[in-house]
């Protein structure tokens, strides 16, 4: 009672704020502004930078390891922690906004319990971006300052973003329990809308460049004051409570800030690695680098490695997270309610990281078709070249993946009363997963003896030699993502029963649908069009079109698990039909297929799942699900899931980075190190493996000491969700 | 501390796992490429043959462009020496160059100038990471196809590569055309052994292993010829015989990374050698 006393009468002093402190913090702010001005003109401004030759080159020396491997091994470490610490936000802030949005306190204690976890792991990742820095400065010194002279002042932005990255999450963390409540203070509606501004800015900006691309940001500040000043005369007129008063608010505010910093440090920070690969700028005549950071930022694999990145970031962060829980609930005593508890989050953290990882397959394709689009040869050297043996390891990951993620799904049927219905289709989509998997990691060569070649005719199997090429591997894993899927549409569906008819669902509900089928449809066509022209195949859109809106009529005929069926034969006719014609077509042509496949796919999950929200809202429910009964072995799948995860980074770090090959900045600054040859697959897997382990025992470690402070708070909060613990959806149900 | 340990178990479980499948792959070691020594006074044969060994090399040229075959990605160069000549006459022909070789380097130079026609503007650069000389070396090769070879040590390319450059350091390269790395010394029937040609070759019969017989090679084709066969085996794969397979044998040995220009060349005698026993 106390506590909601001092929320809704607002807390100046609170945070320790005197007027002083407000003027000074003013004035920091407005200095940082200016300097954040110049800093950008200096991005902009164009500089030259030798390039440097090779009696320039230097190197510095690492006792027992090397310095090649001790610099992968901190990058690593330090990329692994970075992504954590950049996912995680992300996911915490949908998760409160869910809780404020439904005013559910158990969300938003289960943001609040991740963000403990990230506060924790911060600092090593910082700690790790340290060591990196020294040893660049002591192992490669020329090649350090050949890039900090291309990109200084993005490294001075880096470090204001850095303080902001640290000041918000700090914030975000510590002022939890204090930003609840409403107040009319004026201090309070003040600091709302100055932050309001802040999340607002980004889109003002947007703004700004759409309406004057060459002074967007004069505009930008203009539009920014108006805002200002319309969101105080908003909050001071009105005569209710608004958003402006509202504290959660301003605590929500310092989320989105914080996913802000955390995302732009990360882009800058990728451009920096992305140069390496597709250096721009560069006058071979004259030696040197020509151009603005800011040009050689916006390289040509930048925004895909940023959009990969992201994607992968949140997969990530969940499978660590849903580990963590998965540990918790094995060391929780059998149906006590802190097992519950550890199940519902392990859960969260996996459906989170599944979600990442069903569009990562197409952000890494358009990360490819870039390298390929930038440079044939690093294209060649990935798929054909020393590198295309590790596309079968990846294979063999994500098929781990894949099957993992299902598996925990079906087992956590059984924790689901009604779900027994949908067992049936387990077998089927074990088989499918398996076929597909297999396929995947069949590669073109295979590793054959003299005998076994001699008796093949060559290096080629005579059947799955077939199953080697892009064509085959396209199909597999879209039918893999539409499997999986399916696994999870049955699993959500598992405890519903009689559904609403269409006539009493929401006016919203239905022009949700409505809407987002246009877009999808929208999508399809701006993807599909080139790629089908080519192939002389258009009528192939028009059909998705007519199965598309045959789905739409079917829903609101209240067939919309049938709309559903229609459009997962739809896709999977679509895929398999473009894996065939793919061996038929040349190259040119075949890899306009994938866009094909991709886009029908990420079609049905985009429309298949708002119309499995649409149709099973307010459906009667069959039972409560059980939380913490799912067998302890869905937990290890967990492990596997999260370390999976992490080997695949490692992995594909190698490769990000070996692509290179003997280039430290590709085709412009040669390695002359003793380094220079790119190691085996078998090496790189010693090294990743060690990695990997030292990544997990240090968050094993972090996460103790998580734990090790809250303990006691711990057992009580989880005591308070067991009692409060959610069924499959968040709405409430009705019926009988 | 118990479930600390069986999930530290487990994951060091799926760990070696993954570590197991990688080793159990192919493995492949990449050298950087050797760097070619060139003198400007070199003969034009050696330039030829050293832009052949860039071409299939450091080049990289191979990777997307076929000799004798049309190329899904990159057109046949077969008579290309021939084409250049005729090519800057062409109305859709907008570039620089006034001559073959200056067509040549343009096209490595600045790809895009000119892309023949069914092709994708994709070609990368690649003459801006070669040497003057090795410039020079990769235009003589491909003179070679179907023209006659009119660059030398002495020609540059002020057009592309700045004033000089070209004799420059032709100047500061007194060494004969040779490979950086040193020759082993071995005779090209010792090298033949050690590259482990005899586990797929018969060089002692007619009969065929996994590829075919060369103990009558010499007397069947020309140095050239053979040179071509081992750089890029799939140029001219004898019928009967798989495509991919020689290649992938060699890449995976290291061969195209390791082996000297003077132990290559050496190989090539000795086959030249073989006359079947006559």
């Amino acid at each position: 009672m106390q506590k909601q006393v001092n929320h809704t009468q607002g807390s100046p002093g609170r945070l320790g704020m005197t007027t002083e402190g407000r003027h000074r913090t003013v004035v920091l702010v407005v200095l940082l502004s200016l300097l954040s001005l110049g800093v950008i003109a200096d991005v902009v401004h164009a500089i030259e930078v030798p390039i440097p030759t090779k009696e320039q080159m230097v190197y510095g020396d690492f006792p027992v390891v090397g310095r090649r491997i001790a610099i992968w091994a901190i990058a690593q470490l330090h990329l692994m922690f970075g992504a954590f610490v950049v996912g995680v936000p992300l996911f915490i802030l949908i998760i409160e906004i869910m809780g404020a949005a439904t005013k559910s306190q158990r969300y938003d204690d289960l943001a609040h319990e991740f963000t403990r976890l990230l506060s924790v792991a911060f600092s090593t990742t910082a700690t790790f971006g340290g060591i990196l820095v020294f040893f660049l400065i002591g192992l490669y010194p020329t090649f350090t300052n050949f890039l900090a002279r291309i990109f200084f002042p993005s490294m001075v932005v880096y470090v204001f973003l850095f303080f902001g990255e640290s000041f918000s999450m700090y914030l975000y963390y510590y002022g939890w329990e204090a930003l609840k409540g409403t107040s009319r203070r004026v201090g309070t509606m003040l600091g709302t809308a100055v932050l309001t501004l802040l999340v607002l800015y980004p889109a003002l900006l947007l703004l700004s460049s759409v309406l004057s691309s060459e002074s967007a940001l004069p505009v930008s500040y203009g539009l920014a004051v108006v805002v200002f000043i319309a969101l105080l005369a908003y909050g001071w007129l009105a005569k209710t409570t608004t958003f402006l008063h509202n504290q959660k608010w301003m605590h929500i505010c310092f989320g989105i800030l914080l996913n802000y910093f955390g995302l732009t440090l990360m882009m800058i920070s990728n451009s920096w690695a992305t140069y390496m690969t597709s250096p721009v700028g560069i006058d071979v005549n004259a030696g040197v680098f020509r151009g603005t950071t800011w040009e050689a930022m916006n390289n040509f694999t930048w925004m895909p490695v940023n959009l990969h990145r992201f994607i992968a970031n949140i997969a990530f962060g969940g499978s660590v997270v849903a580990a963590y829980a998965a540990f918790r609930f094995l060391a929780s005593p059998r149906d006590s309610a802190a097992r519950a508890h550890y199940d519902w989050m392990a859960y969260i953290g996996n459906f989170i990281a599944i979600i990442g990882l069903i569009p990562l397959p197409f952000a890494g394709y358009w990360l490819g078709r870039e390298i390929y689009g930038y440079d044939q040869q690093l294209g060649i050297t990935m798929m054909g070249g020393i590198f295309s043996w590790l596309f079968i390891l990846q294979a063999v990951l994500i098929g781990a993946l894949f099957l993992g993620a299902n598996y925990y799904l079906w087992l956590g049927m059984e924790r689901i009363p009604g779900s027994e219905r949908y067992r049936r289709f387990i077998p089927w989509l074990l088989g499918i997963l398996t076929v597909c998997f297999l396929v995947w990691l069949t590669p073109h060569s295979l590793v054959a003896s003299l005998e076994e070649a001699r008796k093949m005719g060559g290096a080629h199997h005579p059947l799955l030699g077939v199953f080697g090429v892009m064509s085959a591997k396209n199909t597999v894993v879209n039918i893999m993502i539409l499997s999986t899927f399916l696994s999870f549409l049955i699993y959500r569906r598992g405890n519903k029963g009689e559904r609403l008819p269409m006539a009493q669902q929401s006016v919203a509900s239905k022009i949700t649908l409505v809407v987002i089928t246009v877009i999808a449809l929208f999508v399809l066509f701006w993807a599909q069009t080139g790629p089908l022209q080519a192939a002389g195949k258009l009528w192939i859109r028009w059909l998705e079109t007519i199965c598309i809106v045959a789905a739409l009529a079917l829903t609101f005929l209240n067939r919309g698990t049938v709309g559903q069926w229609l459009l997962f034969a739809m896709a999977a006719v679509v895929v398999v039909f473009f894996g065939a014609y793919g061996y038929f077509v040349e190259a040119i042509v075949r890899i306009g297929f994938s866009i094909v496949q991709v886009s029908s796919v990420l079609m049905v999950l985009i429309v298949g799942t708002t119309i499995d929200v649409v149709i099973f809202r307010g459906a009667r429910v069959v039972g409560e699900i059980q939380w913490g009964k799912i067998p302890e072995r869905a937990q290890y799948i967990l492990f596997l899931l999260a370390t999976s995860f992490t080997w695949l980074m490692g992995l594909m770090g190698y490769a990000r980075s070996g692509l290179r090959t003997h280039w430290h900045v590709f085709n412009v600054v040669r390695d002359y190190s003793s380094d220079a040859f790119t190691p085996p697959l078998g090496f790189a897997c010693w090294v990743i493996s060690a990695i990997v382990l030292v990544f997990m025992l240090l968050v094993s470690f972090i996460f103790w000491l998580a734990h090790l402070g809250t303990q006691g708070h711990e057992q009580e909060e989880a005591m308070l969700h067991a009692a409060t613990l959610p069924a499959l959806e968040p709405e409430p149900a009705t019926g009988d | 501390m118990r479930t600390f340990l069986k999930v530290f178990a487990f994951n060091i479980v799926v760990i070696a796992f993954f570590l197991y499948v990688g080793n159990s792959i192919p493995q492949l070691r990449q050298d950087p490429p050797q760097e070619l020594v060139l003198a400007a006074d070199a003969s034009a044969e050696d330039f030829v043959k050293a832009g052949q060994d860039l071409f299939y090399g450091k080049g990289t040229c191979a990777l997307c462009h076929e000799i004798g075959k049309k190329g899904e990605r990159c057109p046949d160069l077969a008579g290309v020496g021939e084409r250049a000549e005729t090519r800057i006459k062409e109305e859709r022909y907008k570039g620089k160059a006034t001559n073959g070789a200056e067509y040549l380097v343009e096209s490595l130079m600045e790809p895009t100038t000119y892309v023949v026609e069914g092709y994708q503007p994709s070609m990368p650069p690649v003459g801006r990471q070669l040497s003057d000389l090795e410039l020079v070396a990769v235009v003589s090769f491909l003179q070679s196809q179907g023209g006659e070879v009119s660059v030398n040590g002495q020609t540059h390319f002020p057009k592309w590569r700045g004033e000089g450059g070209g004799v420059a350091s032709a100047a500061a390269a007194p060494a004969p055309v040779t490979a950086a790395a040193a020759s082993s010394g071995a005779s090209g029937q010792e090298l033949i052994q050690q590259w482990g040609c005899i586990t797929c070759h018969k060089l002692d019969g007619p009969d065929k292993l996994i590829g075919p017989s060369l103990w009558d090679i010499g007397a069947r084709k020309d140095a050239n010829y053979i040179r071509e066969s081992i750089l890029q085996p799939d140029a001219v794969v004898v019928e009967g015989f798989p495509a991919g397979l020689m290649k992938g044998t060699l890449d995976g040995s290291g061969f195209y990374q390791k082996v000297p220009l003077q132990d290559l060349n050496a190989i090539v005698d000795y086959l030249t050698s073989l006359k079947g026993g006559k």
